[in-house]
């Protein structure tokens, strides 16, 4: 009989012979080119914000594996990842404190303070991002137009109540449109998630079904009173909710995290139409613009609820108080 | 609606700070308990205002007599048994204790509405304050559990692990329930 060996590490585990460093490099090789296409779009001010997301998120990390007697590994790209993508989702105008806060909000409160990589019951990225948004609400809400040369405000087409401008599918496809550094453009977002995809790093049925719940629940839900004044174009145009704010992006780099989604795949399916769903309710319904960050997190908390739920059965496993 | 998720984070506190029992079938019949108990103090809290209170013009006394009747409810409660349905195994805190302090805690936002609104108006928010605290504290149960994972420093094994997962929990739902539509 062919014997196994029994792997009793920490999370998170893939199945695929495939390291967690190599997923993670992965990752950052399918992130880097959203954030190019955000420094040809907001110039020095993205290049800024990402350097300074990136380089306190890894040393952060260093220093809460210090913290925590861990090994210190200055290759593992994890916190690369997490300062990636806590800077996309920043707006390009905010000061140097604010990535740089941002980074150490989502690498020692998200994740080393529950003892590092595998451990954190919640995504860092939106740690860090939901803590910046209590802490500089101001700094936050700032949107810029891409490639304006002076600096113009302008607010994202789902900031409905403060003047948003239409923008038409096109541009949202292409990010010719308010927002932040890396949520622009839907077109580069989801080449990348593709990427992904085909490498085999994700699995391309929790993107998916995300996003169709955000079209379905925009298409089917009552549209609320703040749309009819300000941008109706939000109104019974799916598509649009699809394209713009930051759901594409969550859809493939936030929901198909391996640590803080469901284990089997009918839970993150769960997790992913969750998610969606959330989404447009706070969109719709919510005094925030966008409320991808939020429903990510609720979805975080509920994770091991999911897990005990679809739990999956010994094989022969035929039910009863306890298993075989 | 925001307060009402305010207040039954500070229930959860409580929650926390004696203990957070692990969940089982008596421990949810015994919070199942606290949220009827509550639902009758509120109640009654709404019949006093409205039919006593209000009309003799003693509206500042609201405050004392609320307090008076969850410490009444309590002492019936402590009477008919229902404290027992409340202890866990595992738990070492006092389940009276955790009681008083929830029920006290959750009552205290709806204060002002007592006797003054429609009694189902009132009722609807108590009774979705009662049950979010039972669904919330749930999933507390669960995350607990996650926190005792091989790795996690056991600083945040017990209570400390759990005020930051409810902190990042309470600003998730706040983001989520801060909203228009209640």
């Amino acid at each position: 009989m062919p014997s196994f060996p029994t792997m009793t590490g920490r999370g998170p585990f893939s199945h695929k012979q495939r390291s967690t460093r190599w997923i993670m490099w992965q990752a950052v090789v399918a992130l880097l080119p959203i954030g190019i296409v955000g420094i040809v779009f907001f110039a020095h001010q993205a290049l800024m914000v990402i350097g300074i997301s990136v380089g306190a998120a890894w040393a952060a990390d260093l220093l809460g594996r210090r913290l925590n007697r861990q090994k210190t590994d200055i290759t593992d790209a994890s916190p690369i990842v997490t300062g990636l993508l806590l800077a996309y989702m920043l707006p390009p105008d905010v000061p140097w404190f604010v990535p740089f806060v941002g980074a150490l909000y989502a690498i020692l409160i998200g994740k080393q303070l529950f003892g590092g990589l595998g451990n954190n019951p919640f995504n860092p990225v939106l740690v860090g991002r939901v803590l910046l948004q209590w802490s500089y609400p101001d700094w936050l809400n700032l949107t810029r137009y891409p490639m304006a040369i002076d600096a113009v405000s302008s607010a994202t087409p789902l900031h409905a109540s403060t003047g948003a401008t239409q923008a038409g599918l096109v541009d949202l496809s292409l990010g010719l449109h308010g927002g932040t550094i890396g949520e622009t453009s839907a077109l580069i977002i989801l080449l990348c998630g593709l990427y992904l995809v085909l490498r085999r790093v994700i699995d391309w049925q929790a993107p998916f079904l995300c996003l169709l719940a955000v079209f379905t629940a925009a298409l089917l839900l009552p549209a609320p009173e703040k749309f009819a004044g300000h941008a109706p174009y939000l109104v019974r145009n799916p598509l649009y909710h699809v394209l713009s704010g930051g759901a594409m992006l969550a859809a493939f780099f936030l929901i198909t995290d391996p640590v803080t989604t469901p284990l089997t795949a009918t839970g993150q399916n769960i997790f992913a139409v969750g998610v969606g769903i959330i989404t447009v309710l706070i969109r719709f319904y919510g005094i925030y613009p966008e409320g991808v960050a939020y429903a990510v997190l609720i979805m975080n908390g509920l994770t091991p609820l999911i897990n005990q739920v679809f739990r999956p059965k010994p094989l022969g496993y035929a039910g009863g108080n306890s298993p075989p | 609606m925001r307060h009402l998720i305010d207040f039954i984070f500070l229930a959860i506190l409580v929650d926390i700070a004696s203990g957070c029992p692990s969940w089982s079938r008596q421990a949810f019949r015994g919070r199942l308990g606290l949220v009827g108990l509550y639902i009758i103090a509120s109640l009654a809290l709404w019949m006093t205002a409205r039919w006593l209170l209000i009309p003799w013009q003693f509206d500042q006394m609201t405050s004392q007599t609320y307090i008076f009747i969850v410490l009444g409810m309590m002492g019936v409660a402590g009477l008919a048994g229902v404290h027992r349905l409340c202890a866990d195994s595992e738990a070492e805190h006092s389940p009276l204790l955790l009681g008083a302090g929830v029920l006290t805690l959750l009552g205290i936002p709806l204060l002002d509405h007592a006797g003054r609104l429609p009694l189902l108006d009132y009722l609807l928010p108590v009774a979705g304050t009662g049950l979010g605290w039972l669904a919330i504290s749930y999933v507390m149960s669960i995350l607990k559990e996650e926190l005792h994972a091989e790795g996690v420093p056991r600083l945040m094994h017990g209570r400390c692990g759990l005020i930051l997962v409810a902190g990042i929990f309470y600003w998730a739902l706040m983001g989520f329930f801060n909203v228009g539509f209640i």
